[in-house]
């Protein structure tokens, strides 16, 4: 009973905690400039990040190490350097995004200022990772998030026009191709994002996962990121049947919105307000903590939210520097979308340097003695890590021509 | 004989600070090249804001949006619309001057409208809606995107 | 002066190359399992006989530095003066395993202090952060 409890809360932390503000301004974009045509990145996205979600986690339960960890001491000093370095610049902007979808999603439930609502929002994410049990972090948000699934139910509701399965062969649009690749990458990358392997892997650690976890870790990365996917499925579609009929292609987050306020009235649109609020909230505090886990673990300094702050002092110190830049960040640049999309596409550039690493840890009997992995499933890690390569060389290239996608 | 572990390791390798300073110089490049604006690109953005702006004042007045989400969207409308009116005439790729004054008039407009949106019975929210929707079309047109609805 | 055959893990024939990349980046950790570092650099002396001999544990910015780039190191001891590296003998290790286990508690190590310092001159004067496990030293605050 209390395994299948244990997977029940993984399954649905996993499902609420999928989407961030990178995911939903993304599906959004898609959705409301090319339809329903750009669904597969999304499914691609998916089982890659199961893959990877799955491999970190079995990591943490059989080495005892977090990828961080795992990587200092594997690859060395000057190695372990560029996706440290990679990963700080990219989630700047990330957190900086997810803070302002934050404020947007109380902005939208209160009617104030979003700009007014930010140095909360920042305050609201410090007090959480300040003193929250990790259980309450990784609980509380996702649970909340689990309201993202109303999208799904928009899908029934009010079902699109073209036929969602025969869409999902890719297929480049003759005008707009830059685009269109563009948002593949980024959708990729707001998938695939790093920071769900560093703070999975540590959260492992935190919950004192053995071999005896591995099963809860299978089930968790398929079923919960499988399930999850289907809400960023849901904001894609809904976006393609609400805004792109009439020209709005969601440049800013109170326009995603519509698309469930169209089908469901105002408790659509109180339900954006929270889903956004929600989710963001809960990524805001994952990028953060994934932040926090990296530097320290990477340093071997004393981490964890199981500990008071004084005895993880330089871990907590981390935090709080990292969210008051992401702040600064969030209220100088503000737009939380474009930020969002922006760290998206930034994060896809930087996918081999976090990724690549698995293929030689996942492997290695010192790690993960009889636990290595299968060669179906170094199969797939090649194929993730070929298509990060693709991915962010074309990322480069679409960002400079695009300008950032618009 | 050998000092340190790192001595040896790098003996015969040169292991230039390059690698740390790579990815803050990328992100340099990246933001600054995503600064750059073009007409085509600053009008199509702008006529998605207006439209979206358009269709939540439709749905705050049929009941499928509360005042609160109203307000607060038309807050972030704003701060996309900011700067816009002064700048679209000159950028790379704009019409030709009388075609391009008369889009930043629309612009102006339509700003003014989202600046002071009517989110309750006691003004003309229909004539805003018109507004909107006018210059948004006009600058999707322009943009040489597709409008829709 | 002790031998790498002394260490556990340490095997006949490759002993030196052997106890440097178990150790280089190693997770330290004292007797009262507090996290102090990782090792940034391992200080070792070749005896007559050949073998490799390592003696001391550096750990600090200058330290990495020096893993980045040889002209970065001197640099970094100009600026930071050598405030922040710290050097502990290998007689020191306990046991290598999954971590470093070191002989001696947190306190006797100038390396753990820094985490004290955050601890003492920034965190305390935020609300929560509460009182770490019963020290002379922590007791202060």
């Amino acid at each position: 009973m209390r395994i299948v409890t244990a997977v029940l809360l993984g399954v649905l932390t996993s499902t609420g905690g999928f989407l961030d503000a990178g995911s939903i301004s993304t599906a959004a974009s898609a959705g409301a400039t090319f339809g329903l045509s750009l669904i597969w990145p999304i499914v691609v996205g998916t089982l890659a990040i199961i893959l990877l979600v799955e491999m970190s986690g079995r990591l943490a339960a059989v080495s005892g190490k977090a990828y961080s960890e795992a990587l200092r001491e594997r690859f060395g000093f000057a190695f372990y350097l560029l996706p440290l370095s990679a990963d700080v610049i990219s989630n700047g902007f990330l957190l900086a995004a997810e803070l302002g979808g934050v404020s947007i999603g109380l902005a939208l439930l209160t009617g104030l200022d979003w700009h007014t609502v930010l140095p909360v929002s920042a305050l609201l994410v410090f007090a959480m990772v300040w003193r929250a049990p990790f259980g309450l972090i990784e609980d509380l948000p996702s649970i909340l998030g689990l309201s993202a699934l109303l999208f799904v139910v928009a899908i029934v509701v009010q079902p699109p026009s073209g036929d969602i399965l025969q869409a999902l062969a890719p297929k480049v649009p003759g005008s707009g191709s830059a685009q269109y690749l563009y948002l593949v990458a980024a959708i990729l990358g707001a998938t695939m994002s790093p920071y769900l392997v560093y703070f999975y892997s540590s959260g492992a650690r935190e919950d004192r996962w053995s071999r005896r976890s591995l099963r809860i870790n299978r089930m968790t990365a398929v079923l919960g990121n499988g399930f999850g996917s289907l809400s960023a499925i849901g904001i894609l579609v809904a976006c393609s049947v609400v805004l792109q009929p009439r020209g709005i292609t969601a440049d800013s987050l109170s326009e995603v919105g519509l698309s469930l306020a169209a089908p469901f009235g105002q408790l659509g649109a109180i339900g954006f307000g929270l889903i956004l609020f929600a989710c963001c909230f809960g990524a805001a505090l994952e990028v953060s903590l994934a932040v926090a886990y990296d530097i320290s673990q990477g340093f071997g300094w004393e981490w964890g939210e199981e500990k008071k702050p004084v005895e993880a002092a330089r871990f907590n110190l981390v935090l709080i520097i990292y969210i008051a830049v992401a702040f600064t960040l969030a209220f100088v640049i503000g737009d939380p979308l474009q930020l969002a999309l922006f760290a998206s596409a930034l994060i896809a550039l930087i996918l081999p340097v976090a990724l690549a690493p698995f293929l030689i840890l996942m492997n290695d009997a010192d790690y993960l003695r009889d636990q290595r992995n299968g060669v179906l499933t170094n199969l797939a890690t090649i194929a993730v890590v070929i298509l990060a390569f693709v991915v962010a060389a074309a990322s480069l290239a679409l960002l400079l021509l695009t300008g950032g996608g618009r | 004989m050998w000092a340190t572990a790192a001595d040896r390791l790098r003996r015969g390798r040169r292991t230039p600070p390059v690698r740390v300073l790579l990815p803050p110089a990328l992100v340099v490049a990246l933001v600054a090249a995503c600064s750059q604006g073009s007409f085509d690109r600053t009008a199509s953005d702008t006529a998605s804001t207006l439209l979206g702006a358009a269709a939540t004042l439709e749905f705050v007045h049929a009941g499928k949006a509360t005042v609160p989400y109203g307000r607060a969207a038309f807050v972030e409308y704003g701060s996309r619309l900011d700067g816009v009116a002064d700048e679209l005439a000159t950028l790379p790729g704009a019409p030709p001057r009388a075609e391009a004054q008369g889009l930043v008039a629309l612009v102006r407009a339509a700003t003014a409208v989202v600046d002071d949106p009517c989110l309750d019975r006691t003004c003309d929210w229909q004539r805003q809606q018109r507004i909107l929707e006018s210059a948004g079309r006009a600058l999707l047109a322009a943009s040489g995107g597709q409008g829709g609805g | 002066m002790t031998t790498p055959g002394e260490w556990p893990g340490a095997e006949k024939g490759i002993r030196g190359a052997l106890l440097v990349r178990d150790i280089l980046d190693g997770q330290l950790e004292t007797r009262d399992h507090r996290k102090v570092g990782r090792v940034a650099d391992v200080a070792a002396v070749r005896d007559p006989d050949g073998t490799v001999r390592a003696v001391e544990l550096r750990i600090g910015p200058e330290a990495l530095a020096g893993r980045i780039s040889p002209r970065l190191r001197p640099l970094v001891a100009k600026v930071l003066r050598g405030r922040f590296d710290h050097r502990i003998p290998v007689t020191e290790i306990a046991e290598v395993g999954p971590t470093i286990r070191l002989r001696g508690l947190s306190d006797d190590y100038a390396v753990g202090q820094a985490e004290d310092w955050v601890a003492r001159h920034i965190l305390r004067w935020i609300p929560g952060s509460g009182r770490p496990a019963s020290s002379p030293l922590r007791e202060r605050y």
